[in-house]
């Protein structure tokens, strides 16, 4: 298989910010960062401790209501899954440019 | 638009609160003064998988103890009662279907504490020597019923009887 290096660095630039808390959907977003911190870790750690128990209990009432009769709509919910997911994303993508040869290495690898 | 696009899996539901739960289980120990940092709270929801690992979790929270020295068991009732050496001595109510037995290798083990632990769940708790001649505490509990935090509240009364001793 080849991969196009330099093609495939222009594309990573490219990689979009998550909209900061302050937006319309701030609440949106929040819950879809915890909700991808809370399933991707599995251990306490610092990003885990920086978390207020506060939010993590908000998060939760949030899940729950999700569960059994949510009050927040679909909208909300596509931020919070989008949001997630879009870490998720983020986070491959991370890794695959962390991983690329460097700039001596040929185009093709 | 955003109908359907997305849609959060009752596996997943489970998962984050399970996982959540877990964790401020952990905080209430942190708050007792246990460090918790590096310890787990993870949970699979996936429908196979249980909350076992989180339970050994408390206990290594607790007593400071590594993974191999704790076991943990689920058992039938009938079945756990034939295996009791005493089987006379233990009162299990009839409604209570499940037990979960567990294991703990601790030198600091001793008879007389455990038989100042009390907690509703506790179906038994002693302490032991194995043929090796190792200490350990066995805790039989009601299965299923008995949340993390309640295995935690006996833990911490164990450690805090192993602290008050003279």
């Amino acid at each position: 298989m080849y991969i196009k290096t330099k093609q495939l660095k222009r594309r990573l630039n490219k990689i979009p910010e998550l909209p900061p808390y302050e937006s319309i959907s701030d609440k949106a977003v929040k819950a879809g960062r915890l909700f991808d911190l809370i399933m991707s870790e599995s251990y306490v750690n610092q990003q885990i401790e920086k978390i207020p128990r506060e939010d993590w209990l908000w998060l939760r009432e949030l899940l729950w209501n999700y569960g059994y009769g949510d009050t927040y709509g679909d909208e909300f919910w596509f931020i919070v899954l989008d949001t997630s997911y879009n870490i998720k994303t983020i986070n491959q993508l991370e890794g695959i440019l962390a991983a690329l040869p460097s700039l001596e290495v040929s185009q093709y690898v | 638009m955003y109908e359907n696009q997305w849609d959060l899996a009752e596996e997943d539901l489970d998962t984050a609160i399970t996982r959540i739960d877990n964790l401020m289980c952990l905080y209430r120990l942190k708050d007792k003064g246990y460090d918790i940092y590096d310890y787990l709270f993870g949970y699979c929801g996936c429908g196979q998988c249980t909350n076992d690992a989180f339970y050994c979790s408390i206990v290594m929270v607790v007593f400071g103890l590594n993974n191999d020295d704790i076991y943990l068991d689920i058992y039938d009732t009938e079945v756990w009662l034939e295996e009791q050496p005493y089987k006379n001595g233990i009162i299990v109510d009839e409604l209570i279907e499940v037990i979960m037995e567990i294991i703990i290798y601790d030198p600091e083990a001793d008879k007389a504490i455990a038989n100042l632990v009390h907690h509703p769940n506790i179906i038994h708790i002693t302490a032991e020597m194995s043929t090796d001649g190792r200490r350990y505490w066995r805790i039989a509990v009601i299965g299923w019923e008995t949340e993390p935090d309640e295995l935690a509240d006996i833990c911490v009364q164990i450690d805090q009887l192993k602290g008050a001793r003279l």
